[in-house]
């Protein structure tokens, strides 16, 4: 008998192997979503949804807000990831550059710059004449109750990157 | 195109702030089933898509409406349907404007009254290029420009 489990493997070794294999695949199980998670972002191609996107050149953008489209890939339950195609107003404030979003904050109509002959150098919703300042602030007494949200902004080699929709921060004065 | 229940909420939720019906309506001469068919409706569809994107507080895109007709027939029996729609909305909906391929029909709607909008002929880009949604959006602008004028009119 003794001969035999010299030859071969022990049932205890072989228990061992059982238990290490199986403990094993179930740590990798639990660890391999979180190494995904936190490596993730240097995976994300530009473009890819979440990412940034490049949309116009440095040169073209002036003091006066330009209305910029560009396509975004966009997740959406129904198709999946799809390109999108987005508008913000983009603009020059010193060394800065601010990008809008158009969308209104009242009912989600599309603003523009100088739309209304009245108020010059405002947003202008046409919908239900809603306006903002030039850094998206809503002017009291028109319908929308918040700021036009703005766009996440990176320049890089001379291109504007937008990225994410984010709440107004410039019109708050911060 | 199709009507989400999402999107029905959405609308229904803001009942009193939309007043105007985009009516996309798509007509087709080709006797023979192929692809302009579709270029055609496919054309419409996208322009009218982003037209309600940039009026969403206050249009409702309504569900297109797809005729086929032979050239020699007439548009009467067309555009009788289209009225009978519009009547039917005019309650819930005070503003409607047609988009539409055919710009026979629109001079008739028009003689009747109802405000219409020829579309420009679909782009032989493909629909996946910047070229494209360039002239889809400048498109969608025009269309936007008689919303607004249609509103304007209303102040008067």
């Amino acid at each position: 008998m003794s001969e035999r489990n010299n030859k071969g493997v022990s049932r205890r070794q072989f228990l061992n192997y059982c238990l290490t294999g199986v403990g094993g695949f179930l740590a990798a199980g639990m660890l391999a979503p979180m190494v995904k998670f936190a490596i993730d972002p240097a995976l994300q191609k530009a473009g890819a949804a979440g990412g940034k996107v490049p949309v116009a050149s440095l040169s073209e953008i002036t003091e006066e807000p330009k209305s910029i489209s560009f396509k975004k890939k966009i997740v959406d339950v129904w198709t999946g990831e799809q390109e999108t195609p987005l508008t913000a107003w983009i603009y020059k404030q010193g060394d800065q550059v601010i990008a809008l979003s158009p969308i209104c904050k009242h009912l989600g109509c599309t603003v523009n710059w100088n739309g209304d002959e009245k108020h010059k150098e405002q947003f202008f919703c046409p919908c239900h004449l809603g306006r903002y300042e030039k850094n998206g602030k809503n002017v009291p007494g028109t319908p929308p109750m918040k700021p036009l949200d703005q766009y996440e902004v990176e320049v890089k080699d001379g291109k504007i990157l937008l990225g994410e929709v984010k709440a107004n921060k410039i019109a708050e004065g911060a | 195109m199709r009507w989400k229940v999402e999107d029905m909420e959405q609308i229904i939720a803001m009942e009193e702030y939309v007043d105007t019906l985009l009516y996309p309506v798509c007509v087709s001469f080709e006797e023979k089933w192929d692809e302009n068919w579709i270029k055609e409706q496919f054309w419409l569809e996208r322009v009218c898509g982003y037209t309600e994107r940039q009026l969403t507080g206050r249009l409702l895109l309504f569900q297109t409406l797809f005729i086929a007709r032979k050239k020699e027939m007439n548009e009467g029996f067309s555009t009788a349907l289209i009225e009978q729609n519009i009547q039917a909305l005019i309650q819930r909906f005070p503003h409607c404007i047609v988009v539409t391929n055919d710009s026979t029909l629109s001079i008739e709607l028009i003689k009747k009254g109802v405000q219409a909008y020829v579309i420009s002929a679909p782009p032989e880009e493909k629909t996946d290029t910047k070229f494209f949604l360039e002239k889809a959006l400048s498109e969608s602008n025009r269309v936007v420009k008689s919303c607004i004028a249609l509103w304007r009119n209303e102040l008067k």
